[in-house]
């Protein structure tokens, strides 16, 4: 099949028309973009923490029943790493305090990504 | 000689987040991406998906492989988010050419003087008036064709459908035009 003959007239025409978008589109898209990437990256941040906090987590319970508490088997494990907390308070506090921190960290970003979203 | 092309240079700019780069990349296509988006779904929701295809080249931007111009990449990521519109709107691009039709007209020779001459400057508003009553697709193809100047192939990689039927579709959109036209009450010579 040939090839169409372009046609000036429909150009010219097509041309005159304005587009409908902002004078600032480009910038106004390129923050976006930006923005969003930045939350792209973040949200795998906050999954890499997350999972360290649950690694390091696992290795402070793994630490209590190794070292504290022999005798927590079975159904008492629960009282037993309770009275195992009660038994190292400082450790319990340290662990506590950073729980707090991430999910006070957690809240904050949720809160401003929301309000950026506005 | 692994030469860089402009193309690779700019979007390894952007992927390296250089400042500046993606404004610039945008400022350059936006263009095209508003007479594919526009064509297609018309004012009203345009912008947005102008905006919603910047957004998603920006995202996809390290899947590029180079395979076609930068350009006819953008243009296919702006048509399928506007294809994607209309579907959703249950206005399917409605299309008076069967996609797989080929072949089935031929132009008159003298098609494009004749277009041409009829369309002179106090006929253009016509003339807009009859492409925008053309439907969905052929109305974006003839605005790639005519106004962008974008070869077939490049025109094919943007819409997906084959260089024949792009062709076809433009030789019916442009008999339509002339139709229209005389309708309109404008005089061939």
């Amino acid at each position: 099949m040939k090839t169409p003959e372009r046609s000036p007239a429909i150009a010219r025409a097509l041309a005159a028309e304005k587009d409908g978008l902002p004078k600032d589109f480009a910038t106004q898209v390129a923050q976006l973009a930006e923005a969003a990437a930045e939350a792209r990256s973040s949200k795998w941040n906050e999954v890499a923490l997350g999972l360290a906090f649950v690694a390091m987590i696992g290795v402070c319970i793994v630490g209590w029943l190794a070292l504290g508490a022999s005798e927590s088997v079975g159904s008492q494990w629960l009282a037993s790493i309770l009275r195992l907390a009660a038994s190292q308070p400082l450790l319990t506090l340290g662990i506590t305090g950073v729980a707090l921190i991430q999910v006070l960290t957690y809240r904050r970003r949720a809160a401003s990504q929301s309000f950026d979203a506005h | 000689m692994n030469q860089e092309t402009d193309e690779q240079v700019r979007v390894r700019a952007i992927l390296d987040r250089r400042p500046g780069a993606f404004e610039a990349l945008v400022r350059d296509y936006q263009k095209l991406c508003w007479h594919i988006v526009y064509r297609m779904v018309g004012q009203d929701d345009a912008p947005d998906l102008c905006q919603e295809t910047f957004l998603r080249v920006h995202r996809l931007l390290h899947q590029f492989r180079f395979e076609c111009p930068l350009k006819a990449w953008i243009g296919r990521i702006a048509y399928s988010i506007a294809l994607r519109h209309l579907e959703r709107r249950r206005a399917a691009p409605t299309s008076y050419l069967d996609d797989e039709v080929e072949g089935a007209i031929e132009p008159p020779g003298d098609e494009a003087s004749d277009l041409d001459a009829i369309a002179d400057r106090q006929h253009a508003d016509r003339l807009r008036e009859a492409v925008a009553a053309l439907p969905a697709v052929p109305r974006t193809l003839v605005t790639l064709y005519h106004l962008e100047e974008l070869p077939i192939p490049e025109i094919a990689t943007i819409t997906g459908m084959n260089e024949g039927t792009i062709k076809s579709h433009l030789f019916r959109a442009r008999a339509s035009l002339r139709d229209s036209l005389r309708r309109r009450g404008v005089n061939e010579p």
